[in-house]
């Protein structure tokens, strides 16, 4: 299949943008001649372009100035058909509570620009992904490694259009590669110390004493890595020097399988991401499609779709107080959590047939409607999970192990978090009040009675305390959303996205002709592009949508709450112990999946 | 009756060293399957339950799997120590029990028997001299294994179980001081006479058990294995019976600690409140106090076993209730709390028995009531240490922490 191309504007330019966004207005008399273009995305948010060689220059100003403080995103963007490789950052003001997006279009053949690592270390893991899948090469980057594929990968940059899905190389010849490599050279001290930013300390000779310091390998297969992921450690006694996170080994290519599929068939690969949580994962992927689309769906589907956000807000919080007990060593609330964590699969099964994958949105609506007596059912689960919830505190929060094992561990300020790209009850936990169902609302949770839950001093406590308070507030959330669920349809009326009813496919010409439509072509989404955004359980999932008005997008992009968190982890137990960096990797929640992608 | 003759004692030891050694075999693959039950009822499962009713033949299943199991040795491991390991975190576990006596002696046509394998005039010196001999195999296992994780789990092993015998040791001088004498049958007795020395010597038997929890590496001590940081510690690379024998190791320590607790601070093989065991052996080997009789004998072994169960209850409930502690906070909590605090217990001991012994209370159970009055105001203060206003002053708790989540409208 070719690569698709984009036709000249793919967005339009309003004029009024400039005028209507100061901040914006600010940039464009600063630095004139560096912005090329502004222009607004489906969503009416701003979109400004400006010139590679200065975008370090627009990105400090706009970080120190304009108080663009949360780096969400920076990814690359690739339209095919001769249009230049572009590097998106996507930036949110904490004070102002708005957004930005800034482009700056590189060349194809070797395309530089400045690193933004200076200005976040969020951009560290962010930029080495925009390498590995576009091969943008920042400049001033202290670790431009690949991340999610193997270092020695030699297929070129899978992201771009001009890479076939399946890559270049055979089969054969990629194990052969992979294989190549001398696996000893892989266990050598300055093999594994890899990246070289924090300085690694070697012991000092202490009275003839010849002492090193000790790597230790904790993965891929570790009881405590939840999933598979590897952490390079460099230990002095238990004590971790440095720690370097390995990702990748999951790596499905689900952006790169996005591409190839329609707008609707993306949705199963959603859930795949983040297994914790599926529900949340298949809303915000569907609320982004229809924000480019520009249709609202109906209230009933608001409400069930909040019902369902939260129940896997739940559930994916059960699981994760579970596995840190586990990890700081009390099995016995994880056979707590799991017994409830049971009760919303039950739930899922009934809704949606599977327990795990759900797929059970669709964009204008849901799969179907909830079936009779679901609702009593999650109104059950409401009423009698708080009791499982109190005894799992009891075992835990005030306990003196508990409380020794996590207060003070794995500590960062407001500013740090920010800085380093932590996000959701981590973020919060260190005393940030960002919460995207508050400060960009969406489906309507302005008009939800619920408390944002905050921590302090951001260490393993707080976020446990985070945590167990977020699951209350999502039961406020729940009891709100069911004692107003609406009657009337869960799907949009219209034939162009959502499937017309059996009896008009079978009795009317109108429907069997949109039926044939949908089903042979997909939906079409008109040009564009959007950066929505949710609050999964694991803090904001950001979902950058691309289309030209065919029936497939030109670019999904998943920007993963776990893969900014994951980032996050080497600054979070530097000088800490082995136990306590068990710990700290439990209490960041990560799901590799969407790690990985 | 007078004492065995020879021949009758060789007999008679000969039978007592098969029954109480084939006895706790079976009781420490008991525990094994006592744990999994207890753990699965604690956390609302079921348990093994497929092996005969109720699972249990579980431990005889396990046993068969771990023997047809491959015995995988690790490359560039030490052989000859990994071999060894097992064995010698095994022997002494198991050998420790010779020195407990278990019930009444127990009356024959050719003597009175004593129910104990070896009454040893070192008596519990023994049990410290064995105990301490386990860590070898802990040690030699972590490091002969060529593991990274092993090798951490033996230096973890190494360093907790040689603090934490300072503070066993430490934690049996009250006794020492209570009863003169170190022999376990004769703190038995003493016991059946005044009172148990739990009462008299409360804050003893805290450390003691908190001691022997460390000793044990269980949980919350398990910084060997801990089986999130390192896998499973000093045994992560041993399979089959190699692993089997560190697990009866751990559980027969286990039994043997309940034992202990029962025998020092519980009295023993003692039934409450009467008499009819109060049986003493004079040193002539006639008989003082009550008449011996082989249904004492075992009501007396019934209510020594009833204590030990209790205190193996006591394991398993603290394992799967609370979280594991962090390796230096276990250090800390040796050095810093355990060790100061019983240098002081045994001073303020001393010198409430110097005052008693002038006050000319001879020693009963008004002289053990008096101590467990001291005993008791010691354990409320250290108590209160130790809670700093977290439970006791519950509500002071959560003011103390304005991180507590703030919430945001």
């Amino acid at each position: 299949m070719p690569p698709r191309t984009v036709s000249g504007k793919h967005m339009k330019v309003r004029a009024d943008a400039v005028s209507e966004r100061p901040d914006v207005a600010d940039v464009v008399a600063r630095f004139g001649d560096a912005i090329r273009s502004i222009e607004t995305d489906a969503a009416g948010e701003p979109v400004v372009n400006v010139d590679p060689e200065r975008s370090f220059e627009v990105l400090e100003y706009l970080r120190d100035s304009q108080g663009y403080d949360m780096l969400k995103d920076i990814t690359g963007l690739d339209l095919g058909g001769g249009h230049p490789l572009q590097v998106v950052y996507q930036l949110w003001s904490t004070r102002d509570s708005a957004p930005l997006r800034l482009k700056a279009a590189l060349p194809h053949d070797n395309p530089k620009l400045e690193s933004a690592f200076g200005l976040w270390r969020a951009s560290d893991w962010l930029e080495r992904e925009a390498y590995d899948m576009y091969g943008v090469i920042f400049e001033g980057h202290p670790d431009l490694r690949r991340i999610l594929m193997p270092e020695n990968y030699e297929e070129g940059y899978p992201l771009r259009k001009d890479f076939p899905l399946r890559g270049r190389f055979s089969r054969a010849e990629q194990t052969r590669l992979a294989l190549s490599r001398e696996m000893e050279d892989l266990y050598s001290l300055d093999e594994l110390a890899v990246s070289g930013r924090s300085g690694s300390r070697r012991a000092e000779p202490d009275e003839g004493l010849e002492t090193q310091n000790m790597i230790l390998n904790i993965g891929p297969q570790h009881p405590a890595t939840h999933g598979v992921l590897r952490l390079v450690c460099e230990l002095d006694g238990e004590t971790i020097v440095k720690c370097t996170p390995h990702i990748g080994y999951l790596h499905t290519g689900f952006e790169k399988l996005s591409e190839y599929r329609t707008w609707n068939q993306v949705i199963p690969l959603t859930d795949r991401m983040d297994y914790l949580a599926p529900m949340l994962y298949n809303i915000g992927y569907a609320l982004g499609v229809e924000e480019l689309l520009g249709i609202e769906i109906t209230p009933r589907c608001k409400v069930i779709r909040v019902i369902c956000s939260e129940l896997n807000r739940v559930l994916s919080h059960l699981i994760w107080v579970g596995t840190t007990a586990i990890d700081i060593g009390a099995m016995t609330p994880f056979l707590y959590t799991f017994e409830e964590r049971e009760r919303i699969y039950n739930l899922h099964e009934a809704y949606a047939g599977a327990r795990m994958t759900t797929s059970v949105s669709r964009v204008g609506g849901m799969m179907a409607d909830v079936p009779p007596g679901w609702l009593d059912s999650v109104r059950d689960f409401v009423e009698t999970f708080p009791n499982t919830l109190d005894e799992t505190e009891r075992l835990l929060t005030q306990n003196a192990i508990w409380v020794g094992r996590t207060q003070g561990v794995g500590a960062i300020g407001a500013e740090d978090a920010l800085n380093v790209g932590a996000c959701g009850p981590n973020l919060r936990a260190s005393g940030v009040a960002y919460d995207v169902r508050k400060d960009k609302p969406y489906l309507d949770y302005e008009t939800y009675d619920f408390d944002v839950p905050i921590g302090d001093h951001g260490d393993v406590y707080d976020r446990y305390l985070v945590r167990m308070e977020e699951m209350r507030q999502s039961l406020r959330i729940l009891e709100q959303a069911l004692d107003r669920v609406p009657d009337g349809p869960i799907n949009v009326d219209d034939p162009r996205v959502i499937l017309p009813p059996k009896s008009q496919v079978m009795g009317s010409i109108d429907g069997m002709i949109s039926h044939f439509k949908l089903v042979m072509e997909g939906l079409k989404v008109p040009a564009g592009e959007v950066w929505s955004s949710i609050e999964s359980s694991k803090g904001e999932l950001g979902f950058y949508l691309v289309a030209d008005g065919g029936p497939k997008p030109v670019r999904c992009r998943f920007r993963g709450p776990s893969f900014m968190n994951m980032s996050t982890l080497p600054c979070l137990v530097e000088g800490e112990l082995i136990a306590d960096l068990i710990a700290v990797n439990a209490s960041i929640d990560i799901v590799l999946g969407e790690i990985d992608r | 009756m007078g004492p065995l003759s020879t021949t009758a004692f060789i007999i008679s030891a000969v039978a007592k060293v098969l029954v109480i050694f084939v006895g706790w075999l079976i009781v420490v693959a008991g525990v094994t399957l006592a744990e999994r039950k207890i753990a699965a009822w604690i956390q609302d499962r079921s348990g093994p339950n497929r092996v005969g009713p109720w699972g249990i033949f579980q431990p005889i299943a396990d046993g068969i799997k771990n023997f047809a199991k491959e015995e995988h040795i690790p490359g560039g491991a030490s052989r000859w120590l990994f071999f060894l390991a097992p064995i010698i975190s095994m022997f002494p576990a198991f050998v420790v029990i010779a020195v407990i006596p278990v019930a009444a002696p127990l009356p024959t046509p050719w003597g009175l028997v004593e129910v104990i394998v070896a009454d040893l005039p070192i008596g519990f010196l023994f049990v410290m001299a064995l105990a301490s001999l386990g860590v070898y195999g802990l040690t030699l296992g972590g490091w002969a294994s060529n593991s990274k994780y092993s090798f951490l789990g033996g230096v973890r092993a190494s360093a907790q179980m040689i603090s934490y015998e300072v503070a066993l040791g430490l934690s049996l001088v009250p006794i020492f001081m209570l009863a003169g004498n170190v022999t376990l049958p004769e703190i038995v007795r003493q016991q059946q006479d005044a009172l148990w020395y739990v009462l008299p010597l409360m804050v003893g038997f805290l450390f003691f058990s908190v001691s022997y929890f460390a000793e044990t590496n269980r949980g919350p001590f398990d910084m060997p294995e801990a089986e999130s940081e390192l896998v499973y510690g000093f045994h992560t690379e041993y399979s089959a019976m190699r692993m089997a024998m560190f697990y009866l190791a751990e559980y027969a320590n286990m039994v043997t600690a309940s034992a202990l607790m029962a025998t020092f601070f519980f009295g023993g093989w003692d039934i409450p409140f009467w008499a009819g065991d109060n049986i003493g052996v004079a040193a002539d080997g006639s008989i003082i106090g009550a008449t011996p009789a082989w249904w004492v004998t075992l009501l007396t072994f019934a209510s020594f076993a009833a204590k030990t169960a209790f205190f193996i209850l006591v394991f398993i409930w603290v394992r799967w209730t609370i979280p594991r502690f962090r390796y230096d906070q276990v250090m800390a909590l040796g050095w810093k709390v355990l060790i100061p605090l019983l240098v002081v217990y045994i001073a303020v001991l001393g010198g409430a028995m110097l005052a008693l012994e002038a006050a000319g209370i001879e020693f009963g159970v008004r002289y053990a009531l008096s101590l467990a009055g001291i005993n008791l105001v010691l354990l409320l203060l250290i108590m209160f240490w130790l809670d700093r206003s977290r439970i006791v002053l519950g509500g002071a708790w959560r003011q103390a922490r304005p991180q507590q989540a703030r919430s945001r409208g």
